[in-house]
C-alpha cells in the first residue's frame, strides 16, 4: 500500500514536471480582445473668441483724411469684421469690411467724428463680442486728428 | 513472495503510477485552460479566442491646451478598462463614418445636453473618419497596453491627440461645450504578457 502511494506521488511529480516545462503563460499570447458596445471618449470646444483690443489712428499724411484701425491677433481667428459709427460711441455701427489681417485703413472720410469696433470671427458661425469702441477720430475739412 | 503476489504487486505499481499521472494531468488542465464566458460582441477566430471585451468610456475632458474650434482639431480623452487577468494591447481602432456627429453637453459630466449642439448639428466627429463605417486606424508607436485586472494602469487613461475634428460651420451654441464622441465600432487588441502603458498616456492615429 505504501509503495502504491509512493508510486502515485512519483507519477504526479513526473506529470507536473512535464507541464511546467511546456509553460502555461504562452496560452494567452494570441487571444483577440474585442470592444464592448458604446466605446467612446470626451472632447471639449473652446469658448467663443475674445474681443480684440482695437485702436485707431489717423493714417499719414493726415491730409488724406483716412483712419487706420489696428487690433490684437486672436488665436484661431479666421477673420475680423470692422464696424464704424459716425454718430456717437454708442450709436449705430455699420460693417465696413472683413479682413484676415490685424489692421485696416478706411477710405477718405467726410468731415465728422468716427468710432470703430472690431469683431473676431472663427469659422462661419462663431463671433466674439465687439471690441471696446476705439478713441474718436475727427475729420476736418483738411485733415484727420 | 509467491509468483501471484509478485505479479499483482507489479501490476499495482503500474496502475498506481498511471493513476498519479492522470490525476495531475486533470488538475493541470483545469488550471491552465480557463473556461470563461463571452460578453456580447465577442468573437472567436482560428487559433485565437476572445475573452472579456474592453470598455472604453468618456470620463475626463482634455486639457485646455488643445481643444476644438471651428475648422480645427482637438484632443479626445478615453478611459480603457480591462477585466481580463492579463494585459491587453490595443494597436488600432475602428471609426464610425465621418457624418456621425458627437453630442454636446454643458459640463464634463456629459449629463445635460447643450441646446443647439446635438448629434445632428455639432459638426464634431472623429478625425480621419471616412464615409465608410468600421475603417481601422492604427495607433502611433506600439499602441497602448492596459494592465491586467487588479493590476497597475487599469483603467488606463489615454489622450488621443488631435483625433476630434470640428467643422468650420459648427454653430455658436457649441462653443465651450463638452462632447461625447461617437462610439467606436471596434478595436484591434491582443491579450497576453506585456508591459502596461503608464497612465495617463498619449496616443492617437494620424491617418
Amino acid at each position: 500500500m505504501c509503495r502504491g502511494a509512493l508510486l502515485v506521488v512519483v507519477g504526479m511529480l513526473t506529470a507536473l514536471s512535464l507541464l511546467v516545462s511546456s509553460g502555461p503563460a504562452s496560452a494567452t499570447a494570441n487571444w483577440t480582445v474585442g470592444l464592448r458596445t458604446g466605446g467612446s471618449g470626451e472632447a471639449h470646444a473652446q469658448a467663443l473668441p475674445a474681443a480684440a483690443t482695437a485702436t485707431s489712428a489717423c493714417a499719414t499724411p493726415t491730409s488724406g483724411k483716412k483712419v487706420t484701425v489696428t487690433w490684437s491677433a486672436i488665436t484661431h481667428a479666421t477673420g475680423y469684421a470692422i464696424y464704424q459709427s459716425n454718430t456717437t460711441a454708442t450709436g449705430t455701427y455699420t460693417l465696413q469690411t472683413t479682413v484676415t489681417t490685424t489692421t485696416w485703413t478706411s477710405a477718405a472720410l467726410a468731415t465728422g467724428s468716427y468710432w470703430y469696433e472690431v469683431v473676431t470671427d472663427i469659422g462661419s458661425n462663431w463671433a466674439s463680442a465687439k471690441s471696446t469702441a476705439t478713441a474718436q477720430r475727427t475729420i476736418s475739412s483738411s485733415a484727420c486728428s | 513472495m509467491t509468483k501471484k503476489a509478485s505479479r499483482w504487486s507489479r501490476r499495482a505499481k503500474i496502475v498506481s503510477a498511471v493513476c498519479g499521472c492522470l490525476l495531475v494531468a486533470a488538475g493541470a488542465y483545469a488550471a491552465t485552460n480557463w473556461v470563461v464566458g463571452l460578453n456580447a460582441g465577442s468573437s472567436g477566430e482560428g487559433q485565437s479566442a476572445t475573452i472579456a471585451n474592453l470598455s472604453i468610456t468618456a470620463v475626463a475632458s482634455p486639457a485646455p491646451g488643445n481643444v476644438l474650434f471651428p475648422g480645427g482639431t482637438g484632443d479626445v480623452v478615453v478611459t480603457i478598462a480591462n477585466t481580463n487577468p492579463y494585459p491587453v494591447t490595443i494597436t488600432a481602432v475602428n471609426l464610425p463614418t465621418s457624418t456621425t456627429q458627437a453630442g454636446g453637453f454643458t459640463t464634463s459630466a456629459l449629463s445635460t445636453a447643450q441646446t443647439g449642439c446635438s448629434t445632428t448639428t455639432s459638426g464634431v466627429s472623429w478625425n480621419f473618419a471616412t464615409a465608410t463605417s468600421g475603417i481601422s486606424h492604427t495607433l502611433s508607436g506600439a499602441g497602448v497596453t492596459v494592465g491586467a485586472s487588479g493590476g497597475a494602469n487599469n483603467p488606463l487613461v489615454v489622450t488621443l491627440t488631435n483625433d476630434a475634428l470640428m467643422s468650420s460651420t459648427s454653430p455658436a451654441a457649441c462653443a465651450n461645450t463638452f462632447f461625447s464622441m461617437p462610439a467606436l465600432t471596434g478595436i484591434t487588441a491582443t491579450g497576453g504578457a506585456a508591459t502596461s502603458t503608464t497612465s495617463p498616456a498619449t496616443s492617437g492615429w494620424t491617418s
